[in-house]
């Protein structure tokens, strides 16, 4: 049974990212596992991992979202344009930058689930759309995010990165909505066969929507952690963002035909990433050859995760 | 009694196509009613617009005498309609419990327990007697027999009002299984509509017939005042008798003497374990077996789509080593598909292009660019070999009924001029019309010199062509009979594993 699981792409791109963290540590010395180091680390992981799971659920209804990115430049410029004081007040912000992520993902869903538009080109629409809110609400770069935020997220609590509770806290929930809830099966059935999901009983369009609506309000809480990371408001959007997010569901096994693939992998794939941003630069090896690293990365595990599908369906 | 569906009047077009111009039947509670007609006749179009697939363009349809006009199968559920499909509808990489749980069809969900879903679903399994399928067992994984009683039983837990069975019995070796369930649901009153192909099938279990010809009802009466005779001249407008004539003729024998157009010696494939099989020109091999005993390795191998087979092939005398459809096809062997959908039709491309597709190399002109009008006149020759009206040769092919997309295969087939022909179950859910072409197609292969190695669920098929029979158990062959040897009831025997002597059940259990 162990066996088996060795052949998951996700329990693939653990091993790799255990690997890698060794190498980074053994370079690092001790400041990478002490409280601050791990902070570092969880707090430049976090964006993109909200990232990778925002384009993974639409992956997995066999869809493409590319506004992932317009939204979490709109997110980010949110967080950067209110000055909120406590707690309360930073959690009502956050209430308010994932409603927009869900409006956004809202309007996505019901032009390709309801209108039949192609996924891709609806959400290059509003991808624009979205960042060209963000130029309205602040046209360069700048503003400040608030302390409580841009502290608050980057802390530890002991040892344990807030940004790192908060990566594993959204991956858990998003792993019993896919795994344990009918709606995660749905979203998986559509995927794999949106023909016969309808004729089992499966309200497609709904389902659909619901996915891009998830997927709008993970964009947005990414934007809010890349706030936090940055401190200061960009309304620009980041076209790597959107290649690594989808990198990262790559190199966790998701498949780009839909249907397939695990949120832990797409997490863990946008660990590595990160991850090897970190490593390459403690090595020594110039910055930029990090691109190289990261796409060899992905192709190797796609090649990876193409040998375990070929076992499992023997 | 009363009726529990009326349909007045129903018509569908999609596009210039009409698939329903009027339908009109009225199917009583408890009633257990066949639909037959061929391919094209409206059927399957008939099961999506009662199941909300699809809706129609004009007429009424009544559910116990209120209004019903599904936009979707969730609606359909809601007016207790439940539906086998012919094509499934299974989620393949979900596992049997989420395909229960997916859907709903084990009542509204939000939860999903995965130990509790598995339970309910091995209970449901057991009720409805299926011990050979693992609840966790992903669906794609089950062979198409277990898959399509999956569906069925998924169906029929539900307890409709209104059951459809859309060819339910095609990929089923054993239909009887589900007859008792199906008469059980009849007694508490659901309406069942019931598609088959098989005349035997019909009388054994249904009341009533009601025949569709190119989208109309032409017919309906009980099925105690109708012979099969009558049945079939409503269907397809001629009569049987002209049919069964064909059946006197005196084929020749085949070629014995020469090489072999198929020779698989120590041959094994998966499950396959084959001694000794060879086809000779000019002859029909037909295999029999009961589902999963190893015959879709057997092809599968011997076409080098999947598994890598040990042991000699040889096709036309040429060894074959490893995989690979291209150095088969050049040695002259052409495999046809079980399964249409997935492993046949180029789904968007023309009938046209599905049927020059392995041969463009042919029909390439000056510049490596295709030679568009030797396409279509090949293409054209060869649809006329096979009986599809070549109207259709312009459409794209998902748009053609499941019989003439099986003859657009057997036409791309014959188009590489094979020496063999190798066909899985070729006539599975395809209607009378379409058989017969298929049946003379493969006999006029055979007579010019091919040898024709097929695997069917239908006995009589075998019973009927067959110059020789190899039936096949747990992978191996275990019998063999020719020419007037060839009964129904020895296949059947030799099927269930009962050796006809003691030597060769010796070597199967060794």
């Amino acid at each position: 049974m162990w066996l088996r699981n060795l052949r998951q792409p996700a329990v693939v791109a653990i091993a790799i990212y255990i690997l890698m963290f060794a190498v980074y540590a053994g370079f690092q010395g001790g400041f990478a596992v002490s409280p601050y180091g791990l902070a570092i680390l969880a707090n430049s992981t976090a964006a993109l991992v909200f990232a990778a799971m925002a384009v993974s659920v639409v992956m997995l209804t066999g869809g493409f979202d590319v506004s992932v990115v317009g939204i979490i430049a709109l997110a980010n410029v949110i967080a950067a344009s209110f000055q909120v004081q406590s707690v309360p007040g930073a959690l009502a912000l956050y209430g308010l930058v994932i409603l927009v992520g869900a409006l956004f993902g809202l309007v996505n869903g019901l032009f390709v689930a309801y209108v039949g538009l192609q996924s891709i080109a609806m959400t290059l629409g509003t991808m624009i759309v979205s960042s060209g809110c963000a130029l309205l609400i602040l046209d360069t770069p700048g503003g400040t995010v608030p302390a409580v935020i841009s502290y608050g997220l980057t802390d530890s609590l002991g040892v344990f990165p807030i940004a790192g509770i908060a990566i594993l806290c959204g991956t858990a929930l998003l792993w019993v909505l896919l795994r344990r809830t009918t709606v995660g099966l749905r979203i998986y059935a559509v995927g794999q066969d949106a023909t016969a999901a309808r004729a089992s009983g499966v309200n497609v369009p709904r389902i659909t929507a619901v996915a891009y609506v998830l997927s709008g309000m993970l964009a947005a809480t990414s934007g809010f952690m890349l706030a936090a990371q940055t401190g200061t408001g960009d309304p620009r959007f980041d076209p790597s963002m959107l290649l690594l997010a989808f990198a990262a569901a790559a190199i966790g096994g998701t498949s780009f035909s839909g249907g397939r693939g695990s949120i832990i992998g797409s997490v863990v794939g946008a660990g590595i990433l990160a991850l090897m941003q970190k490593t390459l630069f403690v090595v020594g090896v110039s910055s930029f050859y990090t691109g190289i690293f990261q796409g060899v990365l992905m192709l190797v595990a796609v090649v990876i995760g193409r040998f375990a599908l070929a076992g499992e369906e023997e | 009694m009363t009726s529990l569906l009326e349909v007045r009047d129903l018509g569908k077009h999609f596009g210039s196509t009409i698939a329903l111009r009027q339908l009109s039947l009225e199917v009583a509670q408890g009633e257990i009613r066949a639909l037959l007609g061929e391919n094209g006749a409206g059927k399957s179009t008939f099961v999506k617009l009662l199941s909300g697939l699809i809706r129609p363009d004009r007429g009424e349809i009544r559910l116990e005498g209120r209004d019903y006009q599904p936009t979707s199968p969730v609606q359909a559920r809601e007016r207790s309609v439940a539906t086998a499909y012919q094509e499934l509808s299974l989620v393949p990489y979900h596992d049997v419990a989420e395909n229960f749980f997916v859907g709903g069809a084990l009542g509204k969900h939000h939860v999903y327990r995965r130990k509790a879903a598995r339970a309910s679903t091995r209970a449901i399994l057991d009720e409805f007697g299926i011990q050979d399928i693992e609840v966790g067992a992903k669906a794609g994984a089950l062979s198409l027999a277990q898959q399509q009683r999956l569906e069925i039983a998924r169906t029929l837990h539900s307890r409709p009002r209104l059951l459809i069975l859309d060819e339910p019995t095609a990929a089923l070796p054993d239909p009887e299984w589900l007859y008792g369930y199906v008469e059980q649901l009849a007694a508490s009153g659901t309406a069942v509509l019931f598609i088959s192909h098989r005349l035997a099938e019909v009388r054994r279990l249904c009341q009533s017939v009601t025949v569709l010809r190119g989208g109309e009802s032409v017919y309906t009466n009980q099925l105690s005042a109708v012979t099969d005779d009558e049945l079939f001249e409503a269907m397809v407008g001629r009569s049987l008798g002209r049919t069964l004539a064909a059946d006197a003729v005196s084929r020749p024998e085949p070629n014995r003497a020469a090489t072999p157009v198929l020779k698989v010696k120590g041959f094994e494939a998966g499950e396959a374990r084959v001694e000794d099989l060879a086809v000779a020109p000019g002859e029909i091999v037909g295999i029999a077996a009961l589902e999963g005993q190893g015959q879709k390795d057997l092809f599968s191998g011997i076409a080098g789509v999947s598994n890598r087979h040990h042991g000699s092939l040889e096709i036309a005398g040429t060894a074959i080593d490893g995989r690979g459809i291209v150095r088969r096809l050049k040695a002259g062997l052409v495999y046809v598909p079980e399964e249409r959908k997935t492993e046949g039709i180029l789904q968007g491309l023309t009938t046209e292009a599905n049927i020059s597709i392995s041969t463009l190399r042919d029909v390439v002109g000056y510049f490596g660019l295709v030679d568009a009008k030797k396409e279509r006149e090949r293409v054209a020759a060869a649809a006329d070999l096979v009986d599809i009206n070549r109207e259709y040769l312009a459409r794209p092919i998902e748009r053609l009924s499941g019989g003439n997309q099986q003859k657009a295969l057997l036409a791309r087939a014959l188009m590489t001029t094979p020496q063999c022909l190798l066909l899985f179950d070729p006539t599975r859910g395809v209607d009378v019309g379409t058989k017969e072409t298929m049946y003379a197609v493969m006999e006029r292969f055979a007579e010019r010199g091919g040898g024709i190695l097929f695997y069917s669920t239908d006995l009589q098929e075998l019973v009927r062509f067959a110059h020789r029979v190899a039936v096949m158990y747990r992978g191996h062959i275990v019998g063999e009979m020719k020419g007037e040897e060839i009964r129904e009831e020895r296949l059947v025997r030799a099927m269930c594993g009962y050796a006809e002597s003691e030597e060769v059940r010796a070597n199967v259990v060794a």
